[in-house]
């Protein structure tokens, strides 16, 4: 995995954060605004991009229906369902946990001394 | 629950993949052109910008393939896959595919049909509570040993026994059931107030019998079978306090039985009516005990209280009980004892058939897969791993056993159904327990079990006849078939375990049919077809003094006789080739007797008896049909008893006499004795003044022309008007039946007599079928078969034995009758 690649196990987190951000978004949006928001540090492929939203789709997090794009193109548009906006804050929840656990590794604070 | 659902998506894409992926294409398509577009507007030239991004969203087919296996399920794409390339295969070579399918289903469904025998009768538990721990208690004596039970010693068991928890009794005697049209014979059983307690059975509708309600004095009840109830009161909810006249007593019906309750010792049972009979009389014999052991109490010791109580009865009444003891045997082993060995002897046969059926197919893939090396050389150096070529070998194996699974549930499914055709009418009606055949779950389960196993020596076959060089080797050798090794691996000892289970399979084939060719050779003494047989039972009610019997048995056979198409017509009290009911004692006149008793199985026939047979003689003649009472008595006895009592110097002039019935001396001097063959004993001549010692179901056998049978409607009809009273006889069967004989050789054929249409001959052919069940089942006389008298013998019977002997008559020690000064040989039921 290189520096600019986006993780596999975050990607899923990441896409719903922007679908939730967002509104309804085709898989190229997704892709720009993950790269946006990274401050263009990560490159999305859709290597990554579209076996997650197939995923989650399975999952039934997210759901699909063709469309057509600003530019006139014809695209798939993904958007939130209930579900995935439940799990939207469950899954920022863990993240955040497990961030604060691995902060203290990374960087130790007074009471780890 | 989300990974399920993700799941089952993937599972749902198998089908019908090509939309969503074309519609995937599309859009990274879109995804690309997008990016395009960005790029130019970033200030790219277009070439540029179409490669920066291709570069950028990485490889399109890596993402195709990710997005397929995202979409689907490698191991049911594959399975798909060998499904497919497996049927391909069979296809190609038909030859092989037919010949191992037909073989492994004939394996199969020979085994599944014969298991699912095993499984009603064997396997599945009798219906009541813990059924090991019933037994039944027979009367045995020099005869045989499992005979009748006398009233005052089961009650003498029953007071005296420290084993068992309960112990009661039954009689399978039907009833003569009156209806409307008259009286009707009625399968059923007489049994004490217990009898269902023990067994464990509660009826589902009204109540048991009550202690005490087998009394003489208690009021006279009935319970029905759940198929009496279905067929003769269409499942009435108010048919409990309804009354129904049996042996001409009211009986009040109070429950009705499970519908899975069945009793085989006295199987068919429409009524079953509680015992009221508690007759003081230690020689009549009518009865066989049911008694549930005692926790912790095994059948020998059970056994062995039972021998020291009938020895103690023994010293206390020699009269009666000298020579005489009990047999306790599992209830189970009473109902299935006598078909488990044919069963398993059949399910043994089966078994290896197949797996001479697997042996061989499996021989066939072996041969096979030596011819498809070259094809599994070529996949395995295309890329295709050792295991999913060996998970092409498990599919091929489970292709090849499912199918013949199915068609072999298909087979034994229809096998189940000629078998049980096979076995005559009368036969399956004692066998209650094979209404449970079936595809049950557990001849399911069964079916599943030796599937697998097959499936797996198939799977293996073929792997490990292949190793890693040989599938290599394949290539060089260019494909041609080089089955030196692996064959002389497998394929010898193959053969060698194949013939060896052929050589067992065919000496028992061999053996069994060498039996049925001996069975079919036993000379039954007779001449079986154009015969028919109707049961009469004459109510003592009308019928109570000899001269009435006499003069109607007479009026009978006279009517009979001028029928069209019967020739010749004659009475017996019992059926030849039956079981040993009706015995009497006698002694050799002359010769010193030491207190033993000659015991021997006896009929009343009427003159023509013989010659309605057509036995053969083979000295002396047949009786007169002046021979009545002012005559000197004569009987015939068979070969067996004979050989047993008279010694060759006693042959030709110097016969003889007999003390028949320990009462008079059968004077077979005046004329000689006479030999008919076969058959366990004597034949006693027409005895005219002891009809009322005689049961009161006689049997009426008809020779006649091959459409005999027709003629017993018409004399069944004869009886009939003989009787005005309207309850005459019921009962009606055939007796000629060249296929139920060719198979149940040694018993008399099967009467599989059907009455239908005619009102006035509507007899209960069920009634009918116990008693002739019970002599077939003894297959035979004993003296020619070697076959002792089983369930359905007693040495007396009772068919509505009066209470009392008659006038004039009295009992000798062993509770035989004779009227003093007279000649007579008779056993009678009551002191």
């Amino acid at each position: 995995v290189g520096e600019n690649d986006v993780w596999q196990g975050t990607m899923a987190l990441m896409v719903l954060k922007t679908l939730e951000s967002m509104g309804p978004l085709h898989g190229y949006g997704i892709a720009r605004r993950i790269e946006q928001i990274s401050g263009d540090r990560l490159v999305v492929q859709y290597g990554t991009l579209y076996p997650a939203l197939l995923r989650l789709e399975q999952e039934g997090y997210i759901s699909s229906e063709w469309g057509v794009s600003d530019n006139n193109r014809r695209a798939r548009f993904y958007k939130l369902t209930r579900a995935g906006r439940r799990q939207v804050g469950k899954e920022s929840q863990r993240w955040e946990k497990a961030n604060a656990i691995l902060a203290r590794f990374v960087s130790p604070g007074e009471e780890a001394l | 629950m989300r990974k399920l659902r993700a799941w089952l998506l993937r599972l749902w894409a198998q089908f019908g993949r090509d939309l969503p992926e074309k519609e995937f294409a599309e859009e990274i398509e879109t995804h690309l052109q997008m990016q395009i577009e960005d790029n130019l507007r970033s200030g790219m030239d277009p070439k540029q910008a179409r490669r920066e991004a291709l570069v950028k969203s990485g490889g399109m087919e890596v993402t195709m393939q990710a997005y397929r296996d995202g979409n689907s399920l490698s191991l049911v794409e594959t399975l798909s896959q060998d499904l497919r390339y497996t049927i391909r295969q069979l296809r190609k070579n038909p030859g092989f595919a037919v010949t191992a399918i037909l073989v492994l289903t004939l394996g199969i469904g020979a085994t599944v049909s014969i298991f699912s025998f095993a499984d009603a009768a064997l396997i599945k538990p009798l219906p009541y509570r813990e059924p090991s721990r019933l037994v039944v208690i027979f009367g045995t004596i020099p005869l045989g040993s499992r005979f009748h039970l006398s009233f005052p010693d089961y009650y003498d068991l029953k007071k005296l026994n420290k084993v068992f928890t309960s112990f009661e009794v039954y009689d399978s005697n039907g009833f003569m059931l009156s209806t409307p049209d008259g009286g009707q014979l009625a399968p059923g059983g007489r049994v004490s107030a217990g009898f269902f307690r023990t067994l464990g059975v509660t009826p589902i509708l009204g109540r048991d019998f009550l202690p005490g309600e087998d009394k003489p004095s208690a009021s006279r009840t009935v319970i029905l079978s759940y198929a009496a109830w279905q067929s003769r009161y269409g499942k009435r909810a108010d048919v409990l306090g309804q009354t129904v006249t049996l042996d001409g007593h009211l009986n009040t019906i109070i429950g009705v039985l499970p519908p899975e309750f069945h009793f085989a010792p006295a199987a068919p049972a429409d009524f079953w009516a509680a015992e009221h009979d508690e007759s003081s009389c230690r020689a009549c014999h009518w009865l066989f005990g049911l008694a549930r052991l005692k926790d912790g109490v095994s059948i020998q010791t059970a056994q062995a209280e039972m021998t020291t109580i009938a020895r103690q009865l023994a010293t206390q009444y020699p009269d009666s009980n000298r020579d005489q003891g009990e047999a306790v045997v599992g209830l189970p082993e009473v109902i299935v004892g006598d078909i488990r060995p044919i069963i398993l002897v059949l399910l043994g046969g089966a078994a290896l058939l197949l797996l001479i059926a697997i042996v061989n197919v499996a021989s066939l893939l072996l041969v096979r897969t030596e011819s498809r090396k070259r094809e599994i050389a070529v996949r395995g150096a295309l890329g295709a791993s050792r295991r999913r070529l060996f998970r092409q070998f498990v599919t091929e194996g489970m292709v090849l056993a499912a199918s013949a699974s199915a068609i072999g549930l298909a087979a034994a499914d229809g096998a189940m159904h000629l078998l049980t055709r096979l076995i005559p009418t009368d036969t399956l009606a004692g066998m209650p327990y094979l209404q449970g055949l079936g595809l049950t779950p557990r001849v399911l389960a069964f079916t599943l079990a030796i599937s697998l196993c097959s499936a797996v020596v198939f799977s293996l076959t073929p792997i490990v006849s292949m190793s890693r060089e040989e599938m290599r080797a394949g290539l060089t050798e260019g494909g041609r078939a080089a089955s030196g090794t692996v064959w002389h691996k497998f394929g010898a000892n193959l053969v060698v375990i194949e013939l060896a289970m052929a050589v067992v399979l065919l000496v028992g084939a061999g053996l069994l049919g060498k039996s049925f060719y001996r069975l079919l050779q036993v000379d039954p003494g007779l001449e079986p077809t154009n015969l028919a047989t109707i049961q009469l039972s004459t109510p003592r009610a009308n019928y109570s003094k000899d001269p009435q019997i006499i003069a109607l048995e007479q009026q009978i056979l006279e009517r009979v006789s001028a029928l069209p198409g019967v020739t010749s017509a004659a009475l017996t009290n019992k059926l030849p080739v039956g079981d040993g009911d009706f015995t009497t004692s006698f002694q050799i006149v002359g010769r010193p007797n030491h207190g033993e008793d000659n015991e021997v199985a006896y009929r009343l026939v009427s003159t023509d008896y013989f010659h309605t047979l057509k036995t053969r003689l083979l000295e002396g003649g047949y009786f007169n049909a002046n021979e009545d009472a002012t005559k000197p008595h004569v009987i015939l006895i068979n070969r067996a008893l004979a050989a047993a009592i008279f010694s060759r110097r006693t042959r030709g002039r110097n016969v003889p006499q007999l003390r028949w019935g320990s009462a008079g001396v059968g004077d077979a001097g005046g004329r000689r004795y006479r030999r008919p063959p076969g058959g366990p004993a004597g034949y006693a001549s027409p005895c005219r003044d002891l009809r009322s010692f005689r049961p009161t179901s006689d049997q009426l056998l008809l020779r006649g022309r091959p459409d005999v049978r027709r003629c017993t409607i018409a004399a069944a009809d004869a009886h009939r008007d003989d009787s005005s009273d309207r309850s005459g006889h019921r009962g009606l069967r055939g007796f000629d039946d060249a296929r139920a004989n060719s198979r149940f050789a040694a018993c008399l054929p099967a009467p599989r007599f059907r009455l239908a249409g005619r009102k006035l001959c509507r007899f209960s052919a069920s009634a009918e079928r116990r008693r002739i069940v019970r002599g077939d089942r003894v297959f035979g006389e004993p003296a020619n078969t070697g076959n002792r008298s089983k369930n359905g013998a007693g040495r007396t019977a009772r068919h509505g034995l009066p209470a009392r002997p008659a006038a004039g008559f009295r009992t000798d020690r062993r509770g035989n009758c004779y009227r003093p000064g007279r000649i007579v040989r008779c056993v009678c039921a009551d002191a």
